[in-house]
């Protein structure tokens, strides 16, 4: 039997108001703790995508959004570059230089149409399977397939960008050929495919049944000296097969079709270097530095987190005056047990000892709880953080 | 012994005197200290436990004489020495029964608690009927079981002198017989001196000595206390 005792059994006794107090205490703490945990891994996350992709060009606009759309793969709003911009940059010598086309989505992952070099850059490993080697082909990032329960050899269908306008997008099956092994970064959550893929998503290109030689009305409106010319009643095919890969053609120049950005995935220094002349010469393409970006953002964020803990230290000061007061109540209910301590033969201090104890416990243990809530919620939450933030 | 001599004791900003001329009380006596409320009996009690302190006089228990102790060396003789029943009992209620009953070892260092305490409180439970209440909430016990509880507690450090605060003043007639019983074989068997204090005159009949306070002390008071 000892005075903590006594504390013991008064907190459990009355172990409402004592879940109370620790609640308030933990939530007052709670915010401050998680912010301490949570950004310096965010920065650490975005500085490493920044870093290993300086350079990102796109169409005039939006710095961010051009940096979140060829780094996160979010969507944009900015009309397309040319695929004919990437073949002169490299003629221009960006051999490390990848097209991106990120247009499309399936099952809300985004589809980025690109080169098979950008795994190759990125240094991505796989997990099962091999890179793409034809149209229809794709690649997912772990996450795609964690989530979706994906395997090598099953099909994941594109979905149209607007159920208005369903003839817009034709719905491609994609084979899965291979599957990427995790990376803590936005290829995770991505679905790839060769640019032509995409291409043919946008309709661009499609393959269809042989009309060169068929006699059906239905089918053939007009044959001329170009060609024949097939009605709507052929229909593309909508799963790249051995079989009708063959037909697949595009319409139009390549260097005419669609790209949305391009990533610059060189050694730091050196494509800034580069990038600086391209930045100077040609006014269609927007050079951006992606590091300089994402510390604004980063600036951006601290900024936000500033005002988010100065909200904290108010909230966390009314909480304290609140336990104040009902540290101060329970001062006042306890005179009588308290008195009755004293004349049993308890000095005046153990009153006092017996209520530092208390706040020392309930303090004690909502701190804990904060700390082991905290680090619960950035041990959840750090491989996917930048998710939250871009 | 208990031996007062000329005390005097006021509380500052009232009327209220208490005046002792001469008191003695023999080791192992039964004594019963009989007056209307706010006459100073539970004053007195407090002024022999060493909660107060007169502003003249000797109050001498055993061959200690308590008013020229420090407030310290007053707490220990109060935690080793006395025993205290309150008439409201003073239990703690987030404590149960052998929590009340072993109170005092958790507030005061100079009682050793140990597997005798233990077993001298399952002892005097035992004696005052209530064993088999020991992790009870004091809340859901009768007042009578409250009151044995009190008792148990005030009994536990062994004290040379049970004072007792009019025990009896919230309880029935059958629990008043009860616990003045049991306060007499407590005593007995610890061989403690009993003073109780109380207003009841039909409870004074099996105690050797009995005092009209109002009588054989001064007060003037205007009965505020």
């Amino acid at each position: 039997m000892t005075a903590w005792t006594l504390v013991r059994a008064h907190l459990t006794f009355h172990w409402r108001r004592t879940t109370v107090l620790i609640g308030c205490l933990w939530i007052g703490c709670l915010v401050p703790l998680v912010l301490s945990q949570v950004m310096p891994e965010v920065q650490k996350q975005l500085q490493r995508r920044a870093n290993e992709t300086p350079v990102v060009f796109g169409s005039p606009g939006s710095s961010l959004e051009c940096v979140l759309h060829a780094l996160y793969f979010r969507p944009t709003q900015a009309p397309p570059l040319l695929y004919g911009d990437w073949q002169s940059l490299q003629q221009a010598g960006f051999e490390r230089c990848v097209p991106l086309h990120v247009r499309f989505s399936t099952n809300d992952y985004p589809i980025v149409g690109t080169h098979l070099e950008y795994f190759t850059y990125r240094q991505c490993q796989f997990l099962a399977g091999e890179p793409f080697g034809r149209i229809g082909d794709c690649v997912i990032g772990s996450e795609v397939a964690r989530q979706l329960e994906l395997n090598v050899g099953e099909f994941l269908i594109s979905s149209p960008r607007s159920f208005l306008s369903i003839a817009a997008d034709y719905p491609l099956q994609m084979k899965i050929v291979g599957i990427l092994q995790p990376t803590a970064s936005p290829d995770d959550r991505a679905v790839f495919v060769d640019l032509k893929t995409t291409w043919v998503i946008e309709n661009l290109g499609h393959g269809h049944q042989d009309v060169s030689q068929s006699n059906d009305p239905n089918l053939v409106l007009e044959r001329n000296e170009q060609g024949t010319v097939a009605s709507a009643a052929v229909l593309p095919f909508t799963v790249v097969t051995e079989e009708n890969l063959a037909s697949f053609h595009f319409h139009g120049e390549m260097a005419d079709f669609p790209i949305t950005a391009m990533v610059l995935l060189d050694d730091r220094q050196r494509a800034q270097d580069l990038a600086a002349g391209v930045a100077q010469k040609n006014a269609k393409v927007q050079t951006v530095f992606a590091g300089d970006v994402i510390r604004e953002l980063l600036s951006l964020l601290f900024q936000i987190q500033n005002v988010i803990v100065a909200v904290s230290i108010f909230v966390g000061v009314a909480t304290l005056m609140l336990f104040g007061l009902v540290i101060g109540l329970s001062v006042q209910i306890r005179q009588q047990e308290m008195e009755t301590l004293f004349k049993l033969g308890a000095s005046r201090g153990l009153t006092w000892t017996l209520y530092g104890l208390e706040v020392l416990v309930i303090a004690v243990v909502a701190l804990l709880l904060a700390g082991l809530i905290s680090r619960l919620i950035a041990w959840f939450v750090r491989e996917d953080l930048y998710l939250w933030f871009v | 012994m208990i031996r007062i001599r000329d005390l005097q004791f006021g509380y500052p900003g009232t009327p209220f005197r208490l005046q002792i001329p001469t008191w003695e009380v023999p080791d192992a006596a039964r004594v019963a200290i009989v007056g209307p409320s706010g006459s100073g009996k539970t004053t007195l009690l407090h002024l022999l436990a060493g909660i107060l302190v007169p502003q003249s006089g000797q109050i001498e228990m055993g061959n200690a004489d308590l008013t020229r102790w420090s407030d310290a060396a007053r707490r220990d003789f109060r935690a080793t020495q006395i025993g205290l029943v309150f008439q409201r009992f003073e239990l703690i209620d987030y404590l149960n029964v052998a929590g009340n009953i072993l109170l005092p070892y958790a507030i005061n260092r100079s009682l050793r608690f140990g597997p005798a305490v233990r077993e001298r409180m399952e002892e005097l439970a035992k004696r005052a009927g209530i064993a088999h209440l020991l992790r009870r909430p004091v809340q859901r016990l009768s007042q009578g079981e409250q009151q044995r509880v009190a008792i148990c507690r005030a009994l536990i450090n062994q004290p040379r002198w049970l004072l007792a605060d009019e025990p009896t003043g919230n309880l029935d007639p059958e629990n008043k017989r009860l616990i003045v019983e049991l306060l007499h074989q407590q005593a007995e068997a610890s061989q403690a001196t009993l003073v109780m204090v109380t207003h009841d005159v039909s409870l004074i009949a099996d105690f050797a000595m009995t005092v009209d306070f109002q009588a054989w002390c001064s007060v003037k008071s205007d009965a505020s206390r």
